[in-house]
């Protein structure tokens, strides 16, 4: 499995991403991209499906070792 | 919908995936058990009853914590460790946790940034180092649920063959914990090495994984060299 965090990706040409904010804040992309971080609803319901995921994997090993099944 | 589809295909194709390959391993083993059981005499155990058992979690969480272990240990090499070239690297001379301006924390956060980022003491401590916690957590966990649940399968292995329970400690001890452990570790270790490698030469072109194709062998992520 590949370990890697998107945080990380920025271009190889050496802008940052600030940089980038600054650059295209005026264009259409960015402020689908600002109204998304403003309204991040759907981020936020992959983060708690993945959560509640492992949440509830955890929870279900509990139960199973501690019946000692 | 179909925006709530496209904003987030990538998390949602790996769940798809990861719900897919469990439903798979759990069939496999499921089969594969009851072979064992076959084989030692004794009745054929019901699909639940395999899901619902520790031989079937040893298997889930040894994968578990290896991989939330690779993440964790790759999250925070790559604070203090650089390879020169590699996409996943920040670049030479930046090792180390940055300052509060680089990770526009306290008087340097921006309006729109998290409420923790934002404050000082305890909570921004915490949120800033809240991933490799997280990832932390799960591991810990996970190698825990593995240990405890390999005591159980260990124990009614031994009781098959006529031998003595071992205690939790035994087990973590013994020869079976460290072989499910390691194995599972090293081939981590070794996709995440390679991959900070290869990267630095091999191209995928247009994924956020790799550089782009015809960018410099030398030029790390951030780098400007």
């Amino acid at each position: 499995m590949r370990a890697s965090s998107p945080f990380l990706a920025r271009r190889a040409d050496g802008q940052h991403s600030e940089e980038l904010l600054g650059e295209h804040a005026s264009s259409p992309g960015r402020r689908e991209e600002t109204e998304m971080q403003r309204n991040p609803s759907g981020a936020l319901v992959m983060f708690w499906i993945w959560m509640g995921t492992v949440i509830a994997g955890f929870l279900t090993m509990a139960v199973i070792v501690v019946s000692g099944r | 919908m179909r925006r709530f589809l496209r904003d987030n295909a990538l998390s949602l194709f790996f769940f798809a995936l990861f719900i897919l390959a469990l439903f798979g391993q759990s069939i496999a083993g499921f089969l594969r058990n009851n072979e064992d059981l076959t084989q030692h005499g004794i009745p054929e155990q019901g699909y639940f009853a395999f899901i619902f058992s520790s031989d079937f979690v040893v298997d889930v969480a040894e994968n578990w914590q290896s991989e939330f272990l690779q993440f964790l240990l790759f999250i925070a090499a790559t604070v203090w460790f650089i390879q020169r070239g590699s996409p996943d690297s920040k670049q030479p001379g930046d090792e180390g946790v940055g300052t509060d301006e680089d990770q526009k924390v306290g008087r340097y956060a921006p309006t729109d940034a998290p409420a923790w980022a934002k404050v000082s003491g305890w909570r921004r401590v915490v949120y800033e180092n809240s991933l490799v916690l997280v990832m932390g957590a799960i591991f810990v966990l996970s190698w825990l649920m593995q240990s405890l649940s390999g005591t159980v399968v260990m124990n009614q292995e031994n009781a098959e063959h006529g031998q003595a329970p071992v205690t939790w400690l035994q087990y973590v001890g013994s020869p079976e914990f460290w072989d499910r452990t390691l194995q599972n570790w090293q081939s981590e270790f070794l996709a995440v090495g390679t991959m900070a490698a290869f990267a630095i030469f091999l191209r995928q072109r247009s994924s956020a994984e790799s550089k782009p194709v015809g960018a410099p062998y030398v030029v790390s992520s951030e780098s400007s060299e």
